[in-house]
């Protein structure tokens, strides 16, 4: 009986339990005798597409036709569905992948010979194995629907030709494919707009966000100070910023800032004639942009670094003071590279933050006063110039287009930059 | 290994993709043919315009509704008397008229949308393109309504709203300050702005929003400007009349007001309307929906007047918008849902809704109404919206507001008006050029 | 003694500088409260400490019939709460998993995501909206939660991992030896452990539906819904009556709780973040 067996298991086909996987899930855990597995896996499957088939059918028919009758069919939610059904799919199929690897395993483990593990083994192994996935799923399932649902969205918009004019239930997008794209770049009213907001977007988000983390680090090592006394009141009130709604700030701002009725020009500058036009020239309103930009971000940058500060290994002061360094010197060797080293990545998202900082753009003035000759206005950057885009012209499409090329700057950027912080590396090396 | 399967699962996606589709081709015609075979009855039934011709009555209509309580108010009453006419129960929803543009382009094609909605004229062109509204046959009833109304909700040569409200901009007056005789004329204006403006005291002889076209148009149209080129109410987009002789000469006389001092440059709605209910501002520029809080601040102190006379003897143009109902294309009881909005916005219904929403009916008769003619407050706003004219209401139109109001800034500053405006039309043309069509 | 006096002088000019940051963080704020004692609905005509000042504001939200007011404090603090409960749960599972266990997409995962999330999220919202329109959370405070819940996911979760990461493994392979499960090692060892950081994500999660208003805009419709920053923002954002003075004053009663909690969480804010930030 014995032998018996061992000659079977070595009978065992591999690539026979494959095929049967791939014919239909399960069919190869049942080739393996593991009926159990074999058989959930088969119920899994059979359900899937009994419940899933027509959802998945009309997505994919939908979001390669966009739809063939006007009225009848909406294009806008024909692609949504449709992308909601490539989301389910990728997920079944990356359980069918699994499946398939699942019963290739076990069948060479059962052709050298390896015992079937028993019932609770294997319901313990899985459980073992499984655990962080399920640990993960949820969340996951979360931001696919929350986060990657509405970029594949986007992504797919930039390459239809919806706009005011063709717009449904009436009419029926198309798939134009870099139409757009190749508009933006040729089309003289996108182009020159569009390079004018790119310079001024760049500038803001460079100076803004090194003006906040530069003060930051600043108060940071100020109030690190050892013969600094009060330290928890002085902290109180400088995080304070941070404390109070960003929109709320900056609505106060705006008004504190109107150069003939708000109180900066009346009270503070103008008494002493400097009074300074913040919302009608371009310049002075980038200026009050950065300035209320650097009050609101530099409380989060300084409670990052009064932590950081506070970690700093005493000895390499200690040391430091032997070689008999001058204060200078310890900041720019051990203090600073410190610093910046242990926060690079909160920083990089601080920058990639303040690229897409929508919300003090559009509430100070809404990306106002206007310039001439140019379709956006003179504060505008790339985020409220796209909202302007879809809200007030409706130009759906090249909001599309431009918000891609947005997204893949600021992120390639940021991976850029995680990849040159050490955490990534180590993290990479793991 | 691994290879092979994902090459079966391509070749899978592209067979399922290949294979299927909704089995549906048929229905989908059917439907197009019932919305045309629901237009014809339309037609038929409102030009018979009898009961007997209208098809069975339906079980409920149901209403989206401006989110102001006054006027959720006003249109219950009068539901509720319909229902006790018709045995047709209504359903009334607030929401904001903007978000209704939205909602309605999701629940409209899955069955949960309204019957009527309503909205200002001047979105009727959007609605159009989108293909969310339906015509409405009014039949004799048209007349009913001023020529203004007609002409705003009249797009293509169809009628696409039943005119509920009109609303302009008037003159408002501080009696303390210019005496109980409103200016009637920009001369009187002028010698108002001169004599009480002191800026240093933040008293001003005359304000307006002078950076929003909306509310400086008047003056461009007074002298001959025009946005679209309108021919037997069709507008011509091509044709923009912003930089032509009349539109210069009505920005020069704006540019006038800041070279001499009286303007403030950065003037916002709420600067401008605290000021004047401190009784700071003599004359001011606004609409009838600040009518109620004016009147707390000054009490009798308020006037209304309307916009005074051009030099050129002619009245400003305002921009007239017409609130009104509009017919979904989805919905299933046309006939009856435009009976109802002709109910809604008939003499007696018009005049109550004016006493519950304060707003002002777009009915020729209502104009004489004791209500209306005898407050001299609301009649000056009911004489303007006559002189003016209804917002051109094609898509296009919001290619206008950004490029004018950014040109409205550069002649605030002192720019040459006519290089202003020459350039403003070119990125409108652009614009519009870009936009798609 | 040249040396004390300098260092003396030196220090004099670091709480000169504070008492000028001091001024400069406390203008804006003051004004705010100056604005939201004013009769009138108007700024301009407001002055910072205003001469017959009055609490009309603050006594029309809550009581006018008018107001909303009290609804949209409660829905706020229903969407803080249930946010930041839950959101910590979730994030701490995550990043559990992140921290201590090997699977498929463990290296760059979290990396992913938070460069995915630099997309600007404005023109998806309208997929976002169609979502939860098709799953029937339009216009409810659940779907508003479970996009906040689902958004805060990546740079949480990489936050919470850093700190547990931190946290050394001996402890927990002890308890495994002992005996322990997934589940036990995970309450008994890493959360009690892992409480700074926690805490950090809460206030994180309880902040946030108090300061956005652009995703409530989209998603709730009716105004017993909305949360306060929407409905706040809804008093200065009507197109022919804006009322400032109602809106510092709505303001101010945001932002003093959260400040107060704030100030409260301020050590564990500065620990928490820190360890989290500079280990992941």
């Amino acid at each position: 009986m014995n032998k018996n067996e061992r000659k079977k298991t070595q009978q065992h086909n591999p690539t026979l339990a494959i095929v049967l996987s791939i014919l239909f899930a399960g069919l190869g855990q049942s080739y393996n005798r593991r009926f159990i597995k074999g058989t959930i896996l088969i119920i899994v499957e059979a359900a899937f597409l009994i419940t899933m088939y027509d959802f998945i059918n009309i997505g994919l028919w939908g979001i390669v036709t966009l739809g063939t009758i006007p009225r009848v069919d909406h294009s806008i939610i024909l692609l949504i569905q449709g992308i909601i059904a490539v989301l389910v799919l990728a997920f079944a199929i990356g359980l069918y992948i699994f499946n398939i690897i699942d019963a290739k395993r076990d069948a060479e483990k059962l052709r050298d010979g390896e015992k079937i593990p028993t019932l609770m083994d294997s319901m313990k192994n899985t459980y073992d194995k499984g655990f962080p996935y399920m640990l993960v799923i949820p969340g996951l399932f979360m931001l696919v629907f929350v986060v990657i649902l509405p970029l594949l969205f986007m992504v797919s918009l930039a390459f239809t030709d919806y706009n005011l004019y063709n717009s449904p239930p009436r009419n029926l997008l198309n798939w134009v494919g870099f139409e757009n794209f190749t508009k933006l770049l040729e089309s003289g009213i996108w182009k020159d707009t569009f390079f004018s907001v790119f310079t001024w977007t760049i500038v803001w988000t460079v100076v803004a966000t090194t003006l906040q983390i530069a003060l930051g680090l600043l108060l940071a090592l100020l109030v690190n100070d050892k013969r600094i006394k009060f330290k928890r009141t002085i902290r109180t009130v400088l995080i304070l910023p941070w404390a109070v709604p960003a929109f709320v700030s900056i609505l106060i701002f705006s008004a504190l800032f109107n150069s003939e009725f708000g109180a900066i020009n009346r009270d503070i500058l103008g008494p002493i004639g400097l009074a300074v036009p913040w919302m009608s020239d371009p310049f002075w309103a980038k200026m009050a942009l950065i300035l209320i930009q650097t009050w609101l971000g530099f409380p989060f940058v300084f409670a990052l670094f009064t932590g950081v500060l506070q970690s700093i290994p005493g000895d390499m002061y200690e040391a430091a003071d032997i070689d008999g360094a001058s204060r200078f010197q310890k900041f720019k060797n051990i203090t600073f590279p410190f610093v910046l080293f242990a926060t690079a990545p909160l920083l990089i998202m601080q920058y990639a933050g303040n690229f897409n900082n929508f919300n003090i753009i559009y509430l100070f003035n809404e990306g106002g006063p206007a310039v001439r000759g140019q379709n956006a206005g003179g504060t505008d950057i790339l985020i409220s110039w796209v909202y302007k885009l879809t809200f007030d012209t409706n130009n759906y499409n090249m909001a599309a287009a431009i918000t891609i090329i947005m997204g893949v700057i600021v992120s390639a950027f940021a991976f850029y930059q995680f990849r040159k912080t050490a955490s990534f590396k180590e993290e990479g090396n793991l | 290994m691994k290879k092979l399967s994902l090459i079966f699962f391509a070749l899978l996606l592209i067979g399922l993709l290949a294979a299927c589709g909704p089995q549906r081709s048929e229905e989908g015609t059917n439907n197009e043919n019932d919305a045309n075979t629901a237009d014809d009855s339309a037609n038929t039934a409102d030009s018979g315009n009898e009961e007997g011709a209208m098809p069975d009555k339906p079980e409920k209509l149901t209403v989206w509704m401006n989110d102001q309580e006054s006027q959720l108010n006003a249109i219950e009453a009068t539901a509720k008397q319909y229902t006790e006419e018709t045995g047709i129960e209504i359903e009334i929803k607030g929401m904001a008229m903007l978000d209704m543009v939205e909602k309605l382009d999701l629940d409209g094609p899955s069955g949960n949308g309204p019957d009527i909605f309503y909205q200002p004229h001047d979105r009727i062109g959007d609605l159009v393109v989108r293909g969310l509204a339906d015509p409405i046959n009014l039949g004799d009833a048209a007349d009913q309504y001023t020529d203004t109304a007609i002409n705003a909700v009249t797009y293509d040569e169809e009628i696409w709203g039943v005119p509920n409200v009109v609303e302009t901009y008037a003159l408002y007056y501080n009696k303390d300050i210019v005496g109980d005789e409103a200016p009637a004329t920009m001369e009187d204006i002028n010698a108002i702005m001169s004599e009480y403006t002191n800026k240093s005291n933040d008293e001003y002889g005359f304000l307006a929003e002078a950076n929003n076209f909306y509310y400086m148009y008047p003056y461009f149209a007074g002298n001959g400007g025009y946005v679209f080129a309108n021919e037997n109410g069709v507008y011509d987009p091509q044709d923009i009349g912003l930089a032509n002789e009349g539109s210069v000469k009505g920005a020069e006389l704006i540019q006038s007001w800041f070279n001499d001092g009286y303007l403030p440059k950065e003037i916002t709605a709420d600067i401008q309307n605290g000021l004047f209910k401190d009784g700071k501002v003599a004359t001011i520029i606004n609409g009838p929906w600040m009518m109620k809080e004016y009147e707390e601040a000054l009490g009798d102190s308020l006037g209304a007047a309307p916009l005074p006379l051009l030099d050129n003897g002619e009245n400003p143009k305002s921009f007239v918008g017409v609130k009104t109902y509009m017919l979904s294309y989805y919905s299933e009881n046309k006939e009856w849902a435009t009976d109802f909005m002709k109910y809604l916005t008939n003499s007696e219904q018009a005049m109550n809704y004016f006493k519950t929403a304060g707003e002002m009916p777009a009915r020729k008769d209502a104009l004489d109404d004791p209500a209306i003619a005898d407050d001299q407050l609301v009649s000056a706003f009911a004489e303007q919206a006559t002189y003016g004219e209804p917002m051109p209401s094609i898509p296009q139109m919001q290619q206008v507001w950004d490029p004018m109001n950014a040109a409205l800034q550069f002649i605030a500053k002192g720019d040459n008006v006519e290089d202003v405006l020459t350039e403003a039309v070119g990125t409108i043309k652009d614009n519009i050029a870009a936009s798609g069509q | 003694m040249t040396r004390k006096t300098k260092s003396n002088i030196e220090v004099a000019f670091i709480y000169l500088f504070f008492v000028l940051m001091a001024i400069i963080i406390a203008y804006p704020l003051i004004w705010t409260v100056g604005i939201s004692l004013n009769p009138g609905t108007n700024m301009y005509s407001s002055q910072m400490i205003p001469e017959n000042w009055s609490f009309e504001h603050y006594k029309w939200l809550f009581t006018s019939p008018d107001s909303d007011y009290l609804i949209w404090y409660k829905n706020s603090l229903v969407v803080a709460v249930t946010n930041s409960v839950v959101s910590v749960f979730l994030t701490a599972l995550i990043a559990y998993a992140f921290s201590r266990y090997q699977f498929v997409g463990r290296r760059y995962g979290l990396y992913a995501f938070l460069l995915l999330q630099m997309f600007p999220a404005l023109m998806g919202m309208v997929a976002l909206y169609i979502l939860l329109n098709l799953v029937g959370l339009l216009d409810s405070l659940y779907g508003l939660v479970l996009i906040y819940i689902g958004g805060q996911i990546p740079f949480n979760a990489w936050l919470v991992k850093g700190y547990f990461d931190t946290i050394p493994r001996e402890l927990d392979e002890a308890a495994r030896i002992d005996g322990a499960g997934h589940f036990k090692v995970f309450f008994q060892i890493m959360l009690p452990l892992a409480k700074p950081i926690l805490a950090v994500v809460a206030l994180f999660n309880f902040m946030a539906p108090f300061m956005d208003f652009l995703l409530p805009r989209i998603v709730l419709s009716s105004p017993e819904k909305y949360t306060l920053a929407l409905g706040l923002f809804n008093f200065i954002n009507q197109q022919f009556s804006t009322n400032f003075t109602r809106f510092a004053a709505g303001a101010i009663l945001i932002a003093v709780p959260i400040a107060v909690v704030f100030l409260f969480l301020q050590r564990y804010l500065i620990s928490g973040l820190t360890s989290g930030a500079t280990k992941g």
